[in-house]
């Protein structure tokens, strides 16, 4: 018996998507042997490091020079390196500020243990610096504020 | 080791949630291997509500405070029916070529996918901003605080967070790397869950066929291990996909124990992530319908227990003072023409996306518009859910600031894409069956 058209058109899609599908298996196979060659010799920390770059170095950096439960006033201008901050240094509490907000300096001048900065500079009255961080690499730059 | 740990965690979970499904007898023995499939979810379920209560009754996240109560119900079970236990391999069938050869490709499939976990940490910028920073928090904090909860301010349900709290618990420390496999156990169960449902209707190697097609979509095997790894996308579609067979397994018996695991499932897909609260409200409008249609009133009642557990999240929130930021912060209202236009050819390109879905979408869209519901009640429940969340997040892109098909639409699509490989499934028997023309 002969197939509508509409069914036709239904068996080439399916058919399509077997090949697609097999292709696929074929593919995710050979493409483990290049996964394995760019990760697995790769430690933790560089792995984390090529994830998450200066956003992650910049987390290593404020766990290395902050006690465990303080308070941060964290300050950039990318959502990125606070958030992933905010989940690798936990738990440090971290508030984000995106720019210099005088408000917050006035209202609230030492809620906060340490304010960090993540690629821009800025001054704070009653806190005085602890630790300077640089990439090389990308320039980036920042640093932590302890209050006195 | 630690894999292996998260692994045996995974396998202790799923046997919470099989003890469960047979021991109460809520699936029939010549159901097992549906009963494979769905415990991983129960289990999920399960443990999630059992460190929310110890939280609140101030029992301490021990390991032996944690297994008590589920070695006394494997204890209780198993003595209680130990004249009915045969322990022995179950019987394997025998496979022609292309059987082997489209399990071959399965296997190959998922094996990738669990590599691609254990291979490097979480990435997804949700997984580790909001999904793993929660059970990070519960985990150092050895309860769920408020303090903590106000401070990740997204006031997300909690079931996946304390999902892999559990697992750190039973790890004994952090590693989101390895956590990462409850992803991937969530990719294997729709598998299986999906492989029992179309073997017991269709056949072995049609079953084979579609859970291969299913396996290899790229977006299952991203949030199944790759980099979306760690999401809760795939946990929705999951839930939303096992509430669909129990309630056309309720469509056939029409027994109370099947309305109530039914029941409990849409519970667990409303507090997965907030999609899930309407996706779980469409299919159990189905489960309505069905019941007000054929005078099953006194069932109304267990219908409605799904609402319990979310309406006292809602409550839990609102006495504790944390917010919903969604529509009030994050995405408040707003119009334009211009949105509409993005979140119509945005959420069309990634409809026939080949690279993310294969021909999924194309396929789903070609078989609705060609051929209908041809009379399937199956066929109806499963096309009303399929679009209208689908309409629901057109309908939320065009009238909300910030939301936009081009970051969410991919992951948003996977909570009904299961759902969407059922219809075709369905739809392709339907029209092939006298005619075998593929298979």
């Amino acid at each position: 018996m002969k197939l509508t058209l509409k069914k036709q058109l239904l068996s080439v899609l399916i058919g399509f998507w077997i090949f697609f599908s097999f292709f696929s298996v074929l593919y995710n196979s050979l493409k483990t042997v290049s996964e394995i060659r760019e990760w697995s010799l790769l430690s933790e920390n560089q792995k984390l490091q090529k994830l998450f770059g200066a956003s992650y170095d910049f987390s290593v950096f404020i766990n290395e020079h902050t006690e465990k439960h303080a308070k941060i006033l964290f300050y950039s201008q990318t959502a990125m390196p606070y958030f992933y901050a905010r989940y690798y240094s936990y738990p440090r509490h971290l508030y984000w500020l995106q720019n210099e907000d005088e408000s917050i300096k006035r209202t609230r001048p030492k809620q906060f243990d340490y304010i960090a900065l993540f690629n821009m500079p800025a001054s704070f009255e009653g806190y005085e610096i602890k630790a300077s961080y640089s990439a090389k690499q990308s320039g980036i730059f920042g640093s932590i504020y302890k209050r006195k | 080791m630690n894999a292996f740990t998260v692994f045996l965690s995974i396998l202790f979970i799923s046997s919470i949630g099989f003890i469960v499904l047979r021991g109460f007898r809520f699936i029939r023995i010549k159901d097992t291997l549906l009963a494979i499939g769905a415990s991983y979810g129960l289990g999920v379920g399960l443990v999630g509500v059992q460190l929310y209560l110890y939280s609140r009754f101030n029992i301490p996240w021990q390991k032996e405070f944690i297994f008590f109560p589920w070695l006394l119900l494997f204890g209780t079970i198993l003595v209680k029916k130990r004249k009915h236990i045969r322990l022995g391999f179950p019987k394997l069938p025998s496979l022609d070529k292309v059987e082997k050869l489209l399990l071959l490709g399965i296997l190959l499939t998922i094996g990738y996918v669990v590599f691609e976990a254990l291979l490097r940490p979480v990435v997804a910028w949700d997984a580790w901003a909001d999904w793993l920073l929660y059970p990070k928090m519960f985990f150092i904090d050895g309860k769920i605080t408020l303090d903590t909860l106000r401070y990740a301010g997204a006031g997300y349900p909690m079931t996946i967070s304390l999902l892999d709290t559990f697992v750190y618990i039973l790890l004994g420390h952090i590693d989101d790397t390895a956590v990462l496999l409850t992803s991937s156990a969530f990719y294997v169960f729709l598998a299986i869950t999906f492989f029992a449902v179309l073997k017991k209707s269709y056949g072995l190697r049609y079953a084979l066929l579609f859970t291969l097609l299913l396996v290899t979509t790229q977006n299952f095997v991203r949030h199944g291990g790759r980099l979306e790894a760690g999401m809760a996308d795939l946990p929705v579609g999951y839930f939303a996909f096992l509430s669909v067979v129990f309630l056309f397994e309720y469509f056939k018996k029409r027994n109370v124990k099947t309305l109530f695991i039914f029941s409990t499932f849409l519970s667990i897909t409303s507090l997965i992530k907030y999609e899930g609260i309407p996706l779980a409200f469409f299919i159990a409008l189905c489960a309505f319908v069905y019941i007000v249609k054929h005078r099953l009133l006194k069932h109304l009642l267990i219908l409605f227990l799904w609402i319990v557990p979310f309406v006292s999240w809602q409550l839990d929130r609102r006495v504790t003072g944390i917010e919903n930021t969604y529509f009030s912060i994050a995405h408040p209202i707003e119009l334009g023409i211009n949105k509409s236009i993005n979140a119509l050819s945005g959420t069309f390109k990634e409809l026939v996306n080949v690279k993310t879905w294969n021909v999924l979408w194309i396929t789903y869209f070609y078989q609705l518009f060609a051929f209908g519901i041809r009379r399937q009640r199956e066929l109806a429940v499963l096309h009303f859910v399929v679009v209208s969340q689908l309409m629901l997040y057109l309908i939320i892109y065009n009238i909300t600031f910030g939301n936009g098909p081009e970051s969410s639409i991919e992951r948003l699509l996977m909570h009904i894409a299961p759902l969407a490989f059922y219809v075709i499934a369905i739809v392709t028997k339907i029209l092939f069956r006298k005619k075998n023309i593929i298979f």
